[in-house]
């Protein structure tokens, strides 16, 4: 797996999170790409490099995935189990990013295979503590397994 | 049957009773008459013998008596006729006169005394200058075993001294004896018998008696002691008769005897009896039949029901009984037949009744099932409502909130104060609004989770709430006052909501105090079954208001609960609105004097209720609060008494 563009996949519906997500990274100063999809069914499209992404090295994968789970088309969960069943993504990180922290919610997202489970605050200032926090967890001190694209 | 027992059925008894009651009367009655009927005519027998024998008296006294008379004429005539001397006896026209007397008269001799001397012609009396008895009419010449026997009479004149006794040939009697009068039948007969005993007329029947030695029969015997009467004997033959016999003191000393068989006399009373017994026997079988007829005919109709009434207990509510009659025992099976009846319509609207029962039973299953999808449906839906506000209703207060912030900063030297202060409150209403999300989840949650129970220790629980309550305002001067070792049977995650929210509560309206207390502790335990009633009842009508966190018919039967409490020195509250405490959203504070959702104290409730336990609070304004809780002892006290034993 090659992940030296240091991508991060915001799967993100809303644009305003989009734009709030954009503001809490720029104001942690992380500079990695930030490609934004806007539906599950675009997420998988990107991973798989399959519809309008296809082309794309499937082997270039983002270095975390940030997953909200209530999405149009393909949710979150059903993305999340996609991308666990598929052998050239099943190592990639998958934190969940969302608005509930309704105890089903996170069960399933867990058994599924999530790497971490991150409830969006509605406070503006701790949303940019718990970005801070992932980003420099998950693209600065976590090591990913390069083994699993071929 | 149970019936049958001394008698084999009702129809025997009736039977017998029947008849006992028809014969035996009848019986009675017949008896009665029969002997009454054999007596009068048996002794109607013997009288007419002994009429017999007084008519044969009569008749012999008259022609004695008609002999006396004409001999006295005889002699009253003779005195003319022989020339009327007294002293010499005209003896030829004495004799010519004489023969043709005794020759009118039957006689076979006659005697002429008189003072001039005696003359006889024929047969002479045996017995000369014979002096009658008084009443005496005649006399027999000599007694004893003779065939030739003859009688005489002998008559005086007093006017003319003659004197005169005529003898007659005892055949001159027959013609009263014989034939044999009428009246004493085919084997009757009457005779005259001498003062030996001896025959002296004609008698029927061969006998070996009466001639050559007297007749030794008692009645023979009775008459000759000069008495008269009928008795039943033997005759001279021996054989049995009715006896009538006559003492005859008009021939001196002789007997009239008149018999008859009593074979004969008393032939009517064999045929009396015999017919009595043939009646009786006939009318007995009659009888017989007729009871046990009608013994039938009564008891038909209760054998009848009797069936009816074994079909019915069988379960057939049809059965009718039919009695063609039209007495008591008909209208009783009339009764029947409409007890039946009813039976039967009674059977068919129970049995509709069950059809109905069963048809609603199916249709309130139906209900359930609907009811329990619609349950389901519903709980799908809340679900997924609350799913929905905790995504989307986040959601736009993030951005308002996010945005809010950005403006703040980066467009900080743009703005005046005001803008910044109302930006700050939009800030603030976000998170307000994030808060009451975030409550509302948890009491939805609350109220839906499943329940695990386990061991809790509350005291520890209590610590940890207290320590993160410490955190958030170090400055404070906060004294906690914690008792030791409580636990309690109890989902844990629940139990935590409530010591979050009632110590959160105490810590949050201590907030004005220079030193808050807030204690938790328990009051020991309270006893359902003891004063605990009506001491809850009071409690909540202060406390509680509408019902609110109390059921006390859940309560009994829990037995022990504990009471726990948090107790804090802050603002308190009027219970006046105490009822308010525990409802959603319902705030005794503005939220410029204490922040808050007026969700906890909802949450709290709902919680305890889940365990089966009460909440109530005890305040009052500005002195304070206390929170009660309790909690059931149940399993709790079991696995208390298991970790002591370790």
């Amino acid at each position: 797996m090659k992940n030296s563009n240091h991508i991060i996949l915001l799967v993100e519906d809303h644009p305003d999170d989009e734009e709030l997500t954009r503001l809490a990274f720029k104001e942690c100063k992380f500079a990695n790409e930030l490609v934004v999809v806007r539906d599950g069914q675009e997420a998988l499209d990107y991973l798989f490099a399959t519809g309008k992404y296809s082309g794309r090295d499937v082997c270039d994968q983002p270095q975390v995935v940030l997953l909200d789970l209530k999405l149009p088309k393909v949710d979150g969960l059903e993305v999340l189990h996609r991308i666990r069943a598929d052998e050239r993504t099943k190592c990639l990180p998958v934190v969940i990013l969302t608005s509930s922290k309704q105890e089903q919610d996170m069960v399933a997202g867990y058994s599924l295979g999530a790497n971490s489970y991150i409830q969006k605050p509605v406070d503006f200032n701790q949303f940019i503590d718990a970005v801070r926090q992932l980003g420099l967890y998950w693209l600065v001190l976590n090591e990913t397994a390069v083994t699993c694209c071929k | 049957m149970a019936i049958r027992n001394k008698f084999s059925s009702l129809r025997t008894l009736l039977t017998v009773v029947l008849l006992a009651m028809v014969l035996l009367p009848t019986l009675a009655i017949g008896w009665v008459a029969y002997s009454v009927m054999f007596e009068t005519i048996r002794s109607e027998r013997i009288r007419d013998v002994g009429l017999v024998a007084d008519s044969k008296h009569d008749q012999l006294v008259m022609m004695l008596t008609r002999s006396n008379i004409t001999a006295e004429h005889f002699l009253s005539d003779f005195n003319v006729r022989c020339g009327g001397n007294t002293t010499k006896l005209n003896r030829l026209c004495a004799t010519g006169l004489l023969k043709s007397y005794l020759a009118a008269e039957g006689a076979i001799g006659a005697t002429l005394h008189g003072s001039g001397g005696s003359l006889t012609i024929g047969v002479a009396a045996n017995d000369n200058n014979v002096r009658f008895q008084t009443g005496q009419l005649a006399k027999f010449s000599g007694t004893g075993p003779d065939n030739n026997r003859s009688y005489f009479i002998s008559i005086t004149n007093e006017s003319t001294g003659y004197q005169m006794e005529v003898t007659y040939p005892s055949s001159a009697l027959e013609p009263v004896f014989n034939p044999p009068p009428a009246e004493l039948g085919l084997s009757g007969e009457a005779f005259l018998v001498d003062s030996a005993g001896y025959f002296v007329t004609k008698h029927r029947y061969d006998a070996t008696q009466g001639h050559k030695h007297p007749i030794s029969a008692h009645p023979m015997q009775s008459c000759l002691s000069k008495q008269s009467g009928e008795v039943l004997d033997l005759d001279y033959r021996d054989v049995k008769i009715i006896h009538g016999f006559r003492f005859i003191p008009e021939f001196g000393e002789a007997c009239i005897m008149a018999h008859i068989d009593q074979d004969e006399a008393f032939a009517p009373l064999r045929l009396l009896q015999q017919r009595t017994f043939i009646a009786m026997f006939l009318f007995g079988i009659l009888l017989v039949i007729a009871t046990v007829y009608l013994a039938r005919r009564i008891v038909k109709p209760v054998i009848k029901l009797t069936q009816v009434a074994h079909s019915i207990a069988d379960g057939n509510y049809q059965a009718q009984a039919d009695v063609e009659e039209s007495n008591e025992l008909a209208e009783l099976a009339a009764t029947f037949n409409h007890m039946t009846g009813r039976l039967h319509a009674t059977q068919q609207q129970l049995m509709q009744n069950e059809a109905a029962l069963k048809q609603l039973n199916l249709e309130l299953e139906r209900r359930v099932v609907e009811r329990t999808r619609q349950l389901e449906a519903a709980n799908e839906e809340l679900e997924s409502f609350n799913y929905s506000v905790a995504h989307d209703l986040r959601s736009p207060l993030r951005s308002i909130d996010g945005f809010s912030r950005v403006l703040s900063n980066k467009y900080h030297d743009q703005l005046d104060a005001t803008g910044k202060d109302w930006l700050e409150r939009v800030c603030r209403a976000s998170q307000r609004m994030g808060c009451l999300i975030d409550d509302l989840l948890q009491l939805s949650q609350v109220a839906r989770s499943t329940m695990m129970l386990e061991q809790v220790d509350l005291s520890k629980m209590a610590e940890n709430v207290a320590d993160d309550l410490r955190k958030i305002s170090p400055e404070r001067q906060v004294r906690f006052t914690l008792q030791q070792g409580l636990s309690v049977q109890a989902d844990p995650g629940l139990l935590r909501a409530v010591m979050d929210n009632l110590l959160g509560n105490a810590y949050k309206f201590t907030g004005r105090k220079a030193v808050a207390e807030i204690e938790f502790g328990t009051c020991g335990i309270d006893q359902d079954d003891l004063s605990g009633v009506g001491r809850v009842s009071t409690r909540h009508d202060i406390s509680m208001g509408g019902g609110v966190g109390l059921k006390p018919d859940l309560q009994s039967g829990i037995g022990e609960e504990r009471v726990f409490f948090v107790r804090d020195n802050g603002e308190g509250f009027n219970m006046e609105y105490a009822h308010k405490l525990f409802g959603a959203f319902q705030r005794l504070h503005t939220i410029g004097e204490f922040e808050g959702t007026g969700i906890g104290l909802a949450t709290v409730q709902r919680v305890i209720q889940r365990h089966n336990g009460r909440v109530w609070a005890e305040a009052a304004e500005g002195q304070g609060a206390t929170f009660y809780f309790t909690l059931p002892q149940r399993e709790r006290g079991k696995n208390e008494g298991h970790e002591g034993d370790k």
